[in-house]
């Protein structure tokens, strides 16, 4: 404040001593021409500058009233201590006598006339806002507050003409009083003082125009809420001030012009003269003066527009620093309108990312709360992602383990714990593919520690049609695994304790049977048993059977084999049932000689005999009770086996479930309560994991067709077996 | 006149009796034992055309015995043996010995006396066929 104080108090000194000089020039104490006269006004101007630098160095502190008040005076002193002499010295004419008084009015007339008058009027007419805006006094109308404030800068560029015409008038009133002017110079020099300030006047709108335009801002949108504030005053701004300027320029030129076609006009010179004479050079000087106040104005508009744009991108490149660069953009205008919505863009995107984060933290804590591992891979699996549980049993951290192969990483390998090939597992299966598998035959290794049993469900990655990667859900299942082991064990174990007695009463029926002193009733009931004790066995094969196939260890061991022989065979074993319930049996093949064809003779047969014990068990009762067995060459050489009969059928709603364990349909129950419902369960199990397949045809009450396809190959052995869920049905595909 | 002769080695002893009635009734001459030493006595005795063998026994097993069997005597690996089992599910019996001798392998509960008898005859006539 001090400095400011200062710099004020050293201006007014100069003026004081500047106006004493010219005063004392007048008095002929001293001379005064016109370099003189120049010095001084640089002198002053040269403080003012000073003024100039001291005021914005504490921009930010000084109150509105003394801002306002600064660029009040600061602008007007500078034009008329610089601008004003030179318009002066290019177009009037004065005398020695007349320069020392146009002198004396130029120093003394702007401080007090200009800063004395002007500006404390213009002060008093702004009061209202200063005392709004300084003190924080809130006026009983605001919005006459506002109406006021729109006006500011034309009123005081207006007030500013009239003072300064009246400035103009009484210094050539001096000039003429004291020093004889001729009564054309007096007019001419008011018409250049005119002219002059005017163009002062559009520069003090303009400034004053882009100081309160936060102003106005700020006193209109307290009143509305809406923006319906007019910010069309950028534009206004550009074209009215360069009118104004072009005006001014051309009437400057004018006024030169004047005083070269002046004597023209009164006939005293010749135009050729003229336009050879030195006034030419005053012609020059007028319009290079016009031009260089031209350019400055657009200078100065340029500047504002270009400091605004850079601070929008400043914005743009840095969003975390919306608020230090949002203060710059508030003019008021078109500029601050882009910069709000800039600024809210630029919001919304961190408040996003902040959100964004928030949900990846949450996502993240809710992966780490699973019991289950996880891990995400791109579409070469390679690890994208891992919760805790995985890091944990594979004892990799994610950050070792990201962008490396899965299955390296957790050093994927088969039951046995032999590593598998990246590209024979099922994880490259479905990358490849798609679609999703279920394999509880994997082994995984933690890093320095031991293999474990995984069951492992994996699931392509789609983003939009895209495949992106796989989703790999992992546990444990030591423990499950062990206790299956256990299970198969015991039931391997139990089954071998009870084939033993069932064997000995088996053989034991036989040998009775052959004794000759039984009667014919006997041998009926010693049938009977032995019936049952092969269906007994037959059941515990079937336990056996069930409990290989839900471990994954049922084995097919194909051997070539004469299938119509199989065949055959099986509708032999079953000829009592069949005599029991009065069904015939027939047996037709398409040739009378097949080759013979590589399968599994134990487990197909067992497949066939479900097949035809049922065909039998549901047939219908009467005497046209019929089983028709056929077996036929099929396209590309496969073998089709089919076992028809014409009994009760499958009603259409349990179709669906045939296959299914432990399925037995409502209608077959009540014809026949001793069926396992395994039978079918097992035949598909068998029929499918050997590469063959079967399927029915049924309508309820009139009969059923199972039909068994074996490819031309036969049956396959396979030994390990992935579960792929595919859209609710379950199937079994090879692996490896 | 003989189908030949049988060794049949077999701890359960209504089993082994069943099966020695039906092949003495279907002509064998039968000679049985009651676990692994006592049938590998039995066997270096007779020296049988055809060994049906139980593997699961006590004291020696099946494997055990046909493993002695064949290191102590060379004349051994040209009887064919029918192994009858209840155990497991069809799964051949992978050990050294199998390799050395043809066999056939049965599931008890799943045959009858007379199928057994038949699989004895047709065993022991592809040995004399040669």
């Amino acid at each position: 404040m001090s400095f400011l104080r200062f710099t004020s108090t050293l201006l007014a000194v100069a003026i004081g001593l500047a106006a004493g000089y010219a005063a004392a020039a007048i008095g002929g104490m001293v001379p005064l021409t016109w370099p003189i006269f120049a010095w001084l006004l640089i002198v002053l101007t040269g403080l003012n500058l000073m003024l100039i630098e001291v005021v914005r160095a504490r921009w930010s502190e000084h109150s509105a009233r003394v801002r306002v008040k600064s660029l009040l005076w600061l602008t007007m002193s500078f034009w008329y201590w610089t601008i004003a002499p030179l318009v002066f010295f290019l177009i009037m004419n004065v005398d020695d006598r007349q320069l020392k008084w146009a002198a004396f009015a130029f120093i003394w007339e702007v401080p007090v006339i200009g800063g004395g008058v002007f500006v404390l009027l213009a002060t008093r007419l702004m009061r209202p806002v200063f005392r709004y805006l300084d003190e924080g006094k809130v006026p009983a109308d605001l919005v006459r507050l506002r109406r006021q404030a729109m006006r500011y800068p034309f009123a005081i560029a207006a007030l500013l003409f009239v003072v300064s015409m009246l400035g103009y008038g009484l210094g050539t009133a001096q000039i003429a009083l004291f020093a004889d002017w001729p009564r054309a110079e007096q007019v001419k020099g008011m018409a250049q003082g005119a002219v002059v300030t005017l163009y002062l006047c559009v520069f003090l709108y303009a400034i004053l125009d882009a100081h309160l335009g936060q102003v106005r801002k700020r006193l209109w949108d307290k009143l509305s809420g809406s923006k319906r504030y007019a910010r069309r005053t950028l534009r206004r701004r550009l074209i009215g001030m360069t009118a104004i300027a072009m005006v001014s320029g051309a009437s400057l030129i004018g006024l030169s012009l004047y005083r070269v076609v002046q004597p023209v006009l009164a006939g005293r010179v010749l135009l050729l003269d003229v336009i050879q004479s030195q006034a030419m050079a005053y012609l020059a000087g007028g319009i290079m003066l016009a031009m260089a106040l031209t350019l400055g104005l657009i200078i100065f508009i340029s500047h504002a527009v270009t400091r605004a744009l850079k601070a929008l991108t400043k914005m743009a490149q840095n969003p975390g620093s919306v608020p230090e660069h949002f203060s710059v953009l508030q003019t008021g205008d078109e500029i601050e309108v882009l910069a709000e919505a800039f600024a809210k863009q630029l919001r919304n995107l961190l408040r996003q990312k902040d959100v964004f984060q928030e949900q990846m933290v949450r996502r993240q804590a809710i992966l780490n709360s699973m019991g289950e591992g996880l891990v995400v891979t791109d579409a070469g699996g390679r690890v994208k992602l891992m919760n805790r549980r995985a890091e944990e049993l594979v004892g990799v951290p994610f950050s070792k383990a990201r962008d490396q192969l899965w299955t390296l990483v957790a050093r994927t390998g088969d039951e046995k714990g032999k590593l598998i090939a990246s590209e024979d597992s099922p994880l490259w299966r479905v990358l490849t593919l798609g679609g999703a598998v279920n394999d509880r035959s994997l082994t995984y290794q933690r890093k320095g520690g031991r293999r474990f049993s995984v069951a492992v469900t994996m699931q392509e990655l789609e983003l939009g049609e895209r495949r992106v990667g796989a989703v790999v859900v992992f546990q444990d299942i030591t423990r499950e695994k062990a206790i299956e082991e256990a299970k198969t064990e015991f039931v391997s174990l139990a089954s071998h304790q009870m084939r033993t007695p069932l064997t000995a009463i088996n053989w034991y029926v036989e040998l009775l049977k052959k004794s000759a002193g039984l009667s014919p009733e006997g041998r009926k009931d010693l049938q009977k048993i032995s019936q049952r004790s092969q269906a007994m066995v037959r059941l515990v094969n079937d336990l056996l059977n069930v409990s290989r196939l839900d471990t994954g260890q049922l084995r097919v061991n194909p051997i070539p084999t004469d299938l119509a022989g199989l065949i055959q065979r099986v509708i032999d074993s079953l000829a009592q049932l069949a005599q029991a319930r009065g069904c015939r049996t027939i047996f037709h093949k398409s040739e009378e000689q097949f080759d013979k064809v590589a399968l599994d003779p134990g487990l197909l047969e067992q497949v066939i005999h479900n097949l035809v014990e049922n065909a039998i068990a549901y047939s219908r009762q009467g005497s046209d009770s019929r089983v028709w067995v056929q077996l036929e060459r099929g396209k590309g050489g496969s073998w089709l086996i089919s076992v028809q009969d014409n009994g009760i059928g499958i009603p259409k709603e349990k179709q669906e479930r045939v296959f299914a364990k432990f399925f037995r349909s409502d209608n077959a129950i009540r014809k026949e309560t001793e069926g396992t419902g395994l039978g079918l369960y097992l035949a598909k199990m068998i029929l499918v994991q050997a590469g063959a397949k079967i399927w029915f045809e049924s309508v309820e009450g009139r009969g059923t067709t199972f039909f068994v396809e074996i490819p031309a190959g036969g049956m396959r052995d396979r030994v390990k077996v992935a579960l792929r869920i595919d859209a609710g049905n379950t199937e079994i595909y090879e692996q490896g | 006149m003989s189908k030949g002769k049988v060794v049949v080695i077999e701890d359960d002893p209504d089993l082994r009796e069943a099966l020695v009635r039906q092949l003495r009734q279907e002509e064998f001459e039968v000679f049985s034992a009651q676990d692994g030493q006592d049938g590998l006595r039995r066997v270096t005795q007779v020296r049988p055309d055809l060994i049906m063998l139980d593997l699961l026994m006590p004291e020696m097993d099946g494997h055990a015995m046909m493993q002695e069997l064949l290191a102590k005597h060379a004349w051994a690996k040209e009887i064919p043996v029918l192994v009858l089992t209840n155990y497991g599910f069809g799964d051949k019996p992978i050990e050294d010995w199998a390799e050395q001798v043809r066999m056939s392998f049965v599931v008890k509960s799943d045959l009858s006396l007379a199928e057994i008898a038949n699989k004895a005859e047709e065993m022991v006539q592809q040995k004399t066929k040669v």
